[in-house]
């Protein structure tokens, strides 16, 4: 048997086989095996293992060729009939076109959201290697405090211990200071103090100015574009003089142009940080923390050996017995805003889960456009039966007639597209610019091109998995079948697509539900009793430098008699939660309990109407600087069987309980109430309330100006409704209302659809079966009734379906997002479902009428 | 009528001449010998599939043997048009050779 080892070896064939035309393959490869043999007999195997290989070689541009010029033919066929299909069904083609647009524009808007939260600071030249100073502190009970607020002699004593930093600078976030400029007195929230590298570590752009020099000296400043304008309208601000709570003049050196929106850093005024070390004595003092550190390392890779040497760093500037600090280490710039949660209030950081929120939402939305595609397909194959059995006759293979759908199905999601990106300029982008007041040029796709080349792969994507299950079930077809206009046809695909349907419903009834449930838990926050009466309150924002006038303001305006209490606080109730360990009597620093304290004076429990159930509240005929009063869980928690005359301990502060308030919650309510001890604060007091009888008597805010104006000649008057406060603080909610409105409206666009679809195949289907049910007496009535139950039966499988999934997923979001929320109602439910089967209805009667009125001698004439 | 390359002319000669033989390889060894060129296998097909197209050769499947690993041999015949052709480029062939007298260069 001496020819079988010198065939040529098999993989070699195999390739060839594969290589070679369909038409000549087994004669050719006879050909070659024969030569081969003769090679191999005159000049030896390897030789002819050679050649044989080259033959491959050289026959691989020519397949190449000729296989992509007959199927760029094919798909040139492929594109004239997917042309005219969708000049003949104008309707169904331009309703899916529009449905994955829809998606597509939401995908749109998801991309260039994530990419901007997950680049946020990336802007900066210097990102990768700017780096905040974060250290770990022991705290009660064994846990650890996170806090990027440091000492002032920290960063000269980096710089000092360590090469590796260039750069540095300390960053001091100030509370609400009063600003004067010229004849203009305003609140300003942003002032920071920063060392003069602030302007050369950050890619800030500097309009005015010069940024090496500008802020090296003390007291002078340099102010964001706003801000310039702000204080000084058009006149140019350099060399101007800004006073800050009427005790410190700064110049202005500089002007600087505005953050951009996806900055962690923000300013409006920078004063140079040498400002506070002429005047403060706490420059060199280790103990008090005020500032933040931020450095800018020589390169990235320098972080590790930095972080080696911080133990070193540490012990050399903190006693070994110290029993706070930790530990220190490097916070990556570009980590700021999204994964900075567990550090202790960190700029403006927030967690990633929205974005991830967003992508399960596209996603979930793309797959549902993929069942709404197969639906569609297949309902529609019905109609090109004769096309498909033309096309299989005249020697088109299963392969060919696959290629043909997926191509067919990746030409209409191409063509989402461009609807996409008109949809998402002109409706999606202004509504969420609306709800949840995204600025409109950062997220416009002209500023985000990158997302072109995503949507199209997205689409190409979405075509072939949406094609894949028509195209396999169109080509298994028997053609004689499919030619002898036999409609036994898709039975099989019915049931798949029922189930397809039922799910798309359940989506949709979900996100519909959940919508109505969003607008309950709106109304529901809004007129909750959170324990005190934030009705008819006006808010006033104060200094801590005021204090001299308070008790003439307050004596002039309780003689008005519109005013009932007027009271002062630290922070702003709605918005303020403030948390502190407190040490009960008797006990030591482990058994601190956290708790919010606030800071208020005598009258506050007066003017929001805090109920005293125990006790008393504060009282101007007691001595009370030293009195707490606690609310209702703090008493239990405490587990005194009296807690009133016990006494707390919070920081420095020691005094008696003196009375139990209701609990009340004047916190962001998606924080739950806690034990919580109220205190007598005399120096920083930053909010005057006033409660008045009656809301519409305007002449009382005049009153309050006047004499406001006598008392505090050199403080701005700014002044507002606490109840407006809280809505404005509560009324984010309008935003997930608005998102999964949206939702629930695509969704319920494809699940109609799908219906839609659904009842035209279901006619075309039974067509005879109509005709021959009328011909035995059944009125258009009954037909209707027959075609209605199958919705129906559909409709409410889906409600029961959706019904758990909707409650749970309900349940858990809304705990998720507030500590208080409402009962899932059944009414909602009710409503949507009901909302439903009306356009469901609707939506289908056309078709089934139509089907209904046909003379059943046009379905009947060819029996 | 459609002119003939050389080649093409030489790979319908050969096919006349190989009668029921006329097969890739048989035509290839034939025409290796004669002009004393190694062609390979694609420059003969080339030449084969082109003429079949036109319609100046016809194929059809032979036997198969051993040594082919079992594959038929596909045999190509010369059509009518095909002969025809020929004929007339024998013609045109002898019209240009008749003046040239032939030397005896040795």
């Amino acid at each position: 048997m001496k020819w079988k080892t010198e065939t040529p070896p098999r993989s070699a064939e195999f390739l060839l086989r594969i290589l070679l035309p369909e038409r000549e393959k087994h004669d050719l490869l006879g050909d070659y095996a024969e030569y081969y043999r003769e090679i191999s007999d005159r000049q030896g195997r390897f030789i002819a293992g050679f050649w044989y290989g080259m033959q491959i070689v050289i026959i691989i541009p020519k397949t190449i060729w000729n296989s992509t010029k007959w199927s760029l033919v094919m798909i040139r066929n492929y594109l004239k009939i997917v042309l005219r299909n969708i000049i003949r069904h104008k309707i169904y083609y331009s309703l899916n076109i529009l449905g994955l647009g829809l998606d597509m524009a939401f995908l749109i808007f998801t991309l260039i959201f994530t990419s901007l939260q997950f680049g946020f600071d990336g802007f900066h030249e210097n990102a990768d290697h700017i780096f905040s100073v974060v250290k770990v502190n022991r705290a009660a009970n064994n846990t650890q405090v996170h806090s990027a607020i440091l000492p002032f002699p920290m960063l000269p004593a980096m710089i000092e211990d360590f090469p590796e930093i260039e750069n540095g600078t300390r960053y001091i976030p100030v509370g609400r200071k009063i600003v004067r400029a010229n004849d203009k007195i305003l609140y300003e929230d942003q002032i920071r103090y920063v060392d003069p590298s602030f302007l050369s570590m950050f890619s800030f752009k500097m309009i005015k100015g010069n940024p090496s020099t500008s802020l090296s000296e003390p007291f002078s400043a340099v102010i964001s574009r706003e801000a310039a304008i702000k204080y000084f309208g058009n006149a140019n601000p350099i060399g101007k003089t800004l006073s800050i709570d009427n005790q410190t003049d700064v110049i202005v050196h500089g002007i600087l142009d505005e953050p951009p929106e996806y900055s962690s850093i923000h300013y409006n005024i920078l004063v140079s940080f040498s400002t506070i070390s002429s005047q403060s004595p706490e420059i060199e003092n280790w103990e008090t923390e005020k500032c933040m550190v931020m450095l800018q390392l020589n390169n990235k890779n320098s972080r590790e050996i930095f972080e080696k040497k911080l133990p070193v760093f540490v012990s050399k500037h903190y006693s070994a017995d110290n029993n706070y600090l930790k530990q220190l280490y490097l916070h990556p710039l570009t980590d700021f805003h999204l994964n900075s949660m567990h550090i202790d209030s960190f700029l403006n950081c927030q967690l990633p889960t929205a974005c991830y929120i967003f992508y399960a939402i596209s996603f979930v939305l793309l797959i549902i456009a993929c069942f709404n595609f197969v639906n569609l397909a297949t309902a529609k194959s019905i109609t090109r039966m004769r096309e498909i059995g033309i096309r299989a006759v005249v020697g088109a293979k299963r392969q060919q007639l696959i290629s043909q759908f997926l191509s067919e199905s990746i030409i209409v999601s191409l063509l989402s597209v461009p609807a996409a990106i008109i949809i998402y300029e002109m409706f999606l982008l202004p509504y969420f610019a609306a709800i949840i007041g995204v600025p409109k040029d950062l997220y416009s796709l002209v500023n985000n091109s990158f997302v072109f080349s995503k949507i199209i792969l997205t689409s190409i994507l979405l075509g072939v998995l949406a094609g894949f299950y028509p195209a396999f079930t169109s080509s298994k077809l028997k053609v004689c079948e499919v030619l002898k206009n036999n409609s036994r046809h898709g039975t099989g695909g019915t049931r798949i697509r029922k189930v397809l349907i039922v799910s798309q419903f359940v989506a949709s009834i979900i996100a519909i539900v959940m919508t109505f449930m969003f607008r309950e838990q709106r109304e529901y926050l809004l007129n909750m009793d959170l324990g005190y009466d934030r009705e008819n309150v006006i808010v006033l924002n104060t200094s801590s430098r005021m204090n001299s006038g308070y008790d003439i303001f307050r004596g002039q305006l309780l003689k008005y008699e519109n005013i009932v209490s007027v009271s002062a606080s630290s922070g702003l109730a709605s918005r303020w939660n403030p948390e502190d360990q407190v040490i009960p009597e008797g006990r030591d620093k482990n058994e601190a309990v956290t708790m919010n304290t606030y800071g208020v004076n005598t009258d506050f429990i007066e003017s929001l109407k805090l109920q005293v159930l125990n006790g008393r509240g504060f009282s101007r005929n007691f001595q009370d600087e030293n009195s707490f009063l606690i609310n209702e869980k703090a008493a239990t928690a405490l587990e005194w069987e009296d807690p009133i005359g016990k006494t707390l301990r919070i920081g420095e502060r020691e005094g008696t309980i003196v009375g139990v308030v209701k609990d009340f919650n004047i916190k962001e309510l998606f924080w739950d109430i806690i034990p919580t001890v109220l205190f007598i604060e005399s120096v920083n007091l930053n909010y005057f309330y006033i409660r008045v009888l009656d809301r519409e008597n305007t002449a009382t805010i005049n009153q309050i100006r006047a004499s406001w104006e006598e008392c505090f000649p050199d403080y701005p008057f700014v002044h507002s409704w606490l109840v407006d406060e809280f809505t404005e603080q509560n009324g984010a909610i309008y935003g997930i209302q608005g998102i999964f409105a949206l939702i629930g409206f695509i969704t319920g666009f494809y699940s109609l659809f799908g219906i839609i679809g659904l009842s035209i195949y279901s006619v075309l289907r039974r067509s005879k079966e109509i005709g021959i049910r009328k011909v035995f007496g059944a009125s258009s009535a009954r037909i209707l009734r027959t075609f209605y139950t199958e919705y129906f039966v559909l409709f409410g499988l889906s409600c029961i379906i959706a019904f758990p999934i909707t409650h749970f997923f309900t349940e858990k979001f809304l705990a998720l997002a507030w500590a208080s929320t409402t009962d899932i109602k059944l009414e909602v439910f009710a409503f949507v479902y009901l909302l439903l089967l009306v356009i469901v209805s609707l939506s289908v009667l056309f078709q089934t009428l139509k089907a209904a009125n046909t003379n059943p001698v046009d379905t009947l004439k060819y029996e | 009528m459609k002119l003939l390359s050389q080649r093409e002319e030489h790979v319908m000669l050969a096919i006349w001449a190989l009668k029921e033989g006329a097969y890739l390889v048989a035509i290839k060894k034939y025409l290796s010998n004669i002009l004393g060129k190694n062609w390979t296998l694609a420059a003969i097909h080339t030449p084969l599939r082109r003429l079949e197209d036109l319609g100046y050769l016809e194929s059809f499947l032979g036997e198969a043997t051993a040594v082919r690993g079992g594959r038929a041999k596909r045999i190509y015949r010369i059509t009518k048009s095909g002969l025809e052709i020929l004929t007339e480029y024998k013609k045109i062939t002898e019209a240009l050779w008749a003046n040239f007298p032939g030397f005896s260069l040795g």
